[in-house]
């Protein structure tokens, strides 16, 4: 190195010359020094990670089959007019000799006369589901106003069972569910591969309906309401 | 004459010196001192699971569901080490205000800030941190079936001379 030469040549000087040289020497190796650190400045690094770590959301999500043997999607309570597929599973007239006993489709509803209709219900989700609310909501397919309707929905009573845990699920006129979601007594339906829920419907027409309701057609939809059963008192 | 001669054996001595430069020599010695050494450290942070074995894979959350695992950071070098934490969280499931909340908590169960620059490591050490998870009950059916990738990010430098 350059300085170190210019050292040794003055080693026989003056003790004042060397340390000024020396001196001067350090003070160029610092330049050198902070040149290079300027340009190439580097320390040591390391890195690592972990990615893909997953979270997946679970679904809810029921469906609603009616149930009395059959597989061919439908309404529980339909009359032959209501069912223009023309599959008529229950009946008798129309389909098959050996269909289940009672399951024929309604025909008219007199006054006195008292209905069972069963309807599956499957938890398609991936959590478990608490049912909890049940609703009727009125179907354009028939008449949605006037006196008859008004008398119908009174004197129509709705049992709703669920007889595998014993509950009722409510019982009280069908008016009473035409006003959006009524909480019903809760029960479980378990994700797959847990079966379905069969929940029963049992409609009375009152006696005391009188002839406004004669010749005329209701048609109603029912609907339930789940929640995720977990982190849900 | 006598200056003569005297002028001859000057140049004699003179001749002399000059062979005497041809052949000039002293005594020496030389000593050395060798195999000095100098090895460089080494810095080597490093994760208990590397990248592609992951930490959780959590299936089927439902709103309010919450849950942890543990991480470990270790320095694996020869130098005092300080590093970057860093999270990465994407994907359906995290977006949005109710979305899924993921946070690194150190062993005394402390919120780590996201992009702490200041966690120093000794040579040799390591420190177990918690990744913890949320997904808060106000989270709607928009989450449903939606899923989030979450990733452990740590870059380390010395410490020495820094």
């Amino acid at each position: 190195m350059a300085t170190t030469t210019l050292s040794l040549s003055y080693l026989g000087g003056s003790l004042l010359n060397k340390k000024k040289w020396m001196l001067a020497a350090f003070g160029s190796v610092m330049a050198v020094g902070l040149a290079v650190g300027g340009s190439t400045y580097a320390i040591f690094t390391s890195s690592a990670q972990n990615t893909n770590n997953s979270f997946t959301a679970g679904t809810v999500d029921i469906e609603i089959q009616r149930d009395l043997g059959d597989t061919i999607p439908g309404p529980m309570f339909y009359t032959g007019t209501s069912d223009p597929t023309g599959s008529y599973p229950y009946d008798t007239t129309k389909n098959v000799p050996d269909a289940p006993p009672g399951a024929e489709s309604l025909g008219g509803l007199a006054p006195g006369d008292q209905l069972t209709r069963a309807m599956n219900i499957f938890n398609r989700g991936s959590l478990d589901v608490r049912v909890k609310k049940l609703q009727a909501t009125v179907n354009a397919a028939g008449e949605t106003s006037g006196p008859a309707y008004d008398q119908f929905i009174q004197k129509m009573n709705v049992k709703v069972m669920y007889p595998a845990a014993n509950k009722v699920l409510y019982d009280g006129p069908l008016a009473g569910l035409l006003s959006g979601y009524v909480d019903i007594s809760p029960f479980l339906i378990a994700a797959d591969p847990s079966g379905p829920a069969n929940v029963t419907f049992t409609v009375t027409l009152d006696k005391s309906a009188d002839n406004t309701l004669q010749g005329h057609s209701f048609v109603f939809d029912f609907g339930f309401y789940a929640e995720q059963k977990r982190n849900n008192p | 004459m006598k200056k003569k001669i005297a002028l001859a054996m000057l140049s004699t001595a003179l001749g002399a010196a000059l062979v005497g430069a041809g052949s000039f020599a002293i005594f020496t010695s030389s000593a050395q001192n060798t195999n000095n050494t100098f090895t460089a450290g080494t810095l080597n942070i490093s994760l208990d699971k590397p990248d592609g074995t992951k930490y959780f894979d959590i299936t089927n959350m439902a709103p309010g569901d919450s849950g942890s695992a543990p991480f470990t950071v270790t320095n694996n070098g020869s130098l005092e080490l300080r590093y970057d934490l860093t999270g990465s969280l994407t994907g359906a499931l995290a977006a949005g205000a109710n979305g899924l909340k993921v946070t690194i908590k150190d062993s005394a169960g402390n919120v780590i800030t996201p992009g702490d620059t200041n966690r120093v490591l000794a040579a040799g050490a390591s420190e177990t941190l918690t990744i913890s998870w949320a997904l808060p009950l106000a989270a709607g059916n928009e989450y449903q079936g939606t899923t989030a990738q979450f990733g452990v990010f740590v870059a380390a430098e010395q410490t020495r001379n820094n």
